[in-house]
C-alpha cells in the first residue's frame, strides 16, 4: 500500500466549543466535505488527531490535500452548532514537532 | 518577509491577536487607513467598490490608493478600469472576508471573477494586496489562510507573500 505523506496543522477556534472529540471529528470532515466536494475530499482525508482544550485542537490531512485544508479552515464558519472561526497556529509534518517550538502556546504538556 | 493585514475599527483593541497569529501588525480603519466616502475626499484612500452604478474613474482622478470590489457584478466591471488603475497607480485588494461570508454557489461565483480579476491585475503589473478586513475575531485568519486563498486565487507563493507583505505600503495613509 502507498504510504502517503501528512501533515499536522494546530487550530485554534474562535469560540468555545462544546463537544467531544467524536462529535468534532464529524463535525469537521462535514465542514471540509462541504467546502471541497466528494471529488475532493480525499486529497486531503481530514482527521481529528486530537483535542487539546475547548479551543484548540490538532488536525491531520494529507500532505497533497494541506494547501485546500488551509483554504477550507479559512472558510469555515460553523462546526456543527458551534458558530467559530478557524486559526491555524502552526503546522508540522510529525506531531512531535507540532507541540514544540515557536508556538504561540507551549503544547508540549499535551 | 513581514506580514501585515488590514481591519476593520471594529477590531482596535484586537492588535495582539493579529501579531499572535504571525502578522508583524495590522492596520486599523480611521487608524492607519480610512475609505473614501466620495470622489473628493479619496486622495491617499481606499474605496469599497460595491455598487456597478457608481463609476470608479472620479475617484481614481482624485488619487484613490486602493479599490476594493465587494460582489461579483463590480468584480466583473473592474477590467474597464485596468488602464486607469494603471495610469494612476492604484492597487487592487482581495477583501478576504467578503470570501469568508458568501455561501455556496455565490461564493464559487464570487471567487471565480476574484481569479479572473487578479488575473488580468497580475498582466497588467497592477500591486494586488489581501486582506481580511474583519470586523469581528470569527473573520480573522492567521498569515498561511490568507494564501490559500491567493492560491485558490491563481496566484503562486511568491505573488501571495507579496501580496501580504505589500498591504501596508498598498492601504496604509501616506
Amino acid at each position: 500500500m502507498i504510504r502517503n505523506k501528512k501533515r499536522y496543522m494546530m487550530v485554534e477556534t474562535t469560540s468555545e466549543l462544546k463537544m467531544d472529540k467524536e462529535e468534532l471529528d464529524r463535525a469537521l470532515k462535514q465542514a471540509v466535505l462541504l467546502l471541497v466536494g466528494q471529488l475532493g475530499y480525499y486529497d486531503i482525508s481530514p482527521k481529528l488527531v486530537s483535542l487539546i482544550d475547548s479551543k484548540h485542537f490538532v488536525v491531520r490531512c494529507k500532505l497533497q490535500g494541506y494547501e485546500r485544508m488551509l483554504l477550507a479552515s479559512a472558510l469555515i464558519k460553523r462546526l456543527g452548532a458551534a458558530e467559530t472561526g478557524l486559526y491555524t497556529l502552526k503546522s508540522s509534518g510529525t506531531i512531535k514537532a507540532l507541540m514544540k517550538g515557536k508556538a504561540s502556546k507551549d503544547f508540549s504538556d499535551y | 518577509m513581514a506580514y501585515y493585514d488590514a481591519a476593520r475599527s471594529s477590531m482596535a483593541n484586537a492588535r495582539g491577536l493579529f501579531e499572535r497569529l504571525g502578522f508583524r501588525s495590522v492596520i486599523i480603519e480611521g487608524e492607519d487607513f480610512d475609505f473614501a466616502k466620495d470622489p473628493g475626499s479619496a486622495n491617499g484612500k481606499a474605496v469599497v467598490y460595491s455598487s456597478k452604478s457608481e463609476s470608479l474613474v472620479p475617484y481614481l482622478k482624485n488619487g484613490v490608493k486602493a479599490i476594493i470590489p465587494q460582489n461579483p457584478e463590480t468584480l466583473g466591471e473592474m477590467e474597464k478600469y485596468v488602464k486607469d488603475m494603471k495610469d494612476y497607480g492604484a492597487s487592487f485588494i482581495i477583501d478576504a472576508s467578503a470570501i469568508e461570508n458568501a455561501y455556496g454557489t455565490y461564493r464559487a461565483l464570487l471567487m471565480g471573477r476574484f481569479r479572473d480579476c487578479t488575473e488580468i491585475m497580475l498582466g497588467k503589473d497592477i500591486a494586488i494586496g489581501i486582506a481580511s478586513l474583519a470586523r469581528n475575531e470569527a473573520e480573522v485568519l492567521a498569515p498561511q489562510q490568507l494564501m490559500a486563498i491567493c492560491g485558490a486565487l491563481g496566484m503562486n507563493k511568491n505573488e501571495a507573500k507579496k501580496a501580504l507583505a505589500e498591504n501596508r505600503s498598498i492601504i496604509s495613509k501616506p
